[in-house]
């Protein structure tokens, strides 16, 4: 069951960023599958225990914590990399006037020629 | 083209909705060692497991093995994660022109 | 953006609980849920709280941007010290070289609080020059 909602958050992403027409949109999207990868090795490694992995007195039948640790990682980089995308989106705002797709590609050749 | 990609993305979604039809009917039973100290059964996917909640606090010191993972036993992946931070900081700064 | 009075008021009175939380997840980060990356965010999310009921020109009178950016490449720096020190004193890099105290106390595992505290400030100051350098309004 969950692996069935990861998989619909990974299409929905997936799907977000190719054929959405707003940039803004298109950066919610990759916030949407990083957190969906985020979800999938969580989860994964939450199935061979059934506590959480803080050893206080008693505590016997642990969740894998290897996974949670290097999601950490992967939670702040997916913030840097949602803060740069941001970041030329509002140069593209400021250049061309414009965050749609359709209207940049139009824009950008009528510029070449 | 983009009747293709919808086509796959349909299919895909399709069989997610059957893998969530199929796992609420179908119950899976697994078996794991319920008691990790008299257990010696160290197989994958367990292995990790059992080793750190049997030497983990020992060894770092801290309760949270979370933390002694990501700040003693992979401490160099935490070295790298900041330094991808002050290179994305510095991108932003250059992108939104720093005063 | 059009100042709402009822936002500024609570924002001023919420905030020090706020970074107040934020530093108690990051000391407790070896004993509890918690730790560097987490307490930072929630650092960063008090200023980014400032930010949107005050306006970024307010905020930066209060955390100035020159502080904020010594803070957070002081912590880095400080972050490859203790790592070197490893090295120099005998231990691997990165290698654990201050004494282990008591288990369940605040003041044990050595090495692992001060990384705590160095990653804590760090990611707190470099999501807020972040959201500094995006919310600017000119």
């Amino acid at each position: 069951m969950a692996g069935a909602i990861i998989l619909i958050l990974i299409l929905t992403g997936i799907a977000g960023v190719v054929l959405v027409d707003n940039l803004i949109k298109k950066v919610m999207s990759l916030v949407i599958l990083n957190s969906a990868i985020v979800i999938l090795f969580v989860w994964s490694g939450s199935l061979t225990g059934s506590e959480a992995p803080i050893m206080l007195a008693g505590a016997r039948d642990i969740v894998d914590p290897l996974p949670q640790a290097i999601m950490l990682t992967d939670i702040v980089i997916g913030i840097c990399v949602t803060a740069v995308a941001l970041a030329i989106v509002l140069r593209i705002y400021e250049r061309w006037g414009t965050v749609s797709r359709r209207k940049l590609e139009k824009l950008m050749n009528e510029n070449d020629d | 083209m983009k009747r293709i990609l919808l086509l796959c993305l349909t299919c895909l979604l399709l069989a997610a909705l059957a893998v969530l039809v199929l796992d609420a009917v179908v119950p899976l039973f697994r078996s794991r060692p319920a008691n990790t100290e008299s257990a010696g059964n160290w197989g994958a996917p367990y292995q990790l497991r059992e080793y750190f909640s049997l030497h983990g606090v020992a060894e770092s010191g801290a309760l949270n093995l979370v933390a002694a993972i990501y700040l003693g036993y992979r401490a160099f992946d935490t070295l790298g994660e900041t330094i991808v931070l002050v290179i994305s900081v510095a991108g932003v700064l250059l992108f939104t022109g720093a005063r | 953006m059009k100042e709402s009075k009822i936002v500024v008021l609570v924002s001023r009175k919420l905030v020090p609980y706020i970074l107040l939380f934020g530093l108690y997840l990051i000391s407790y980060g070896h004993l509890s849920p918690g730790g560097g990356f987490q307490g930072g965010a929630v650092l960063s999310s008090a200023m980014l709280l400032l930010c949107l009921s005050r306006g970024v020109a307010a905020t930066r009178r209060l955390f100035r941007y020159r502080a904020v950016s010594a803070v957070e490449i002081t912590a880095f720096a400080l972050f490859l010290a203790m790592a070197a020190a490893g090295t120099a004193l005998g231990v691997s890099f990165l290698g654990n070289f201050l004494p282990l105290g008591r288990i369940g106390e605040v003041p044990s595992s050595g090495f692992i609080l001060f990384l705590n505290l160095i990653i804590g400030l760090e990611v707190g100051a470099g999501i807020t020059l972040i959201c500094y350098s995006l919310l600017q309004e000119e």
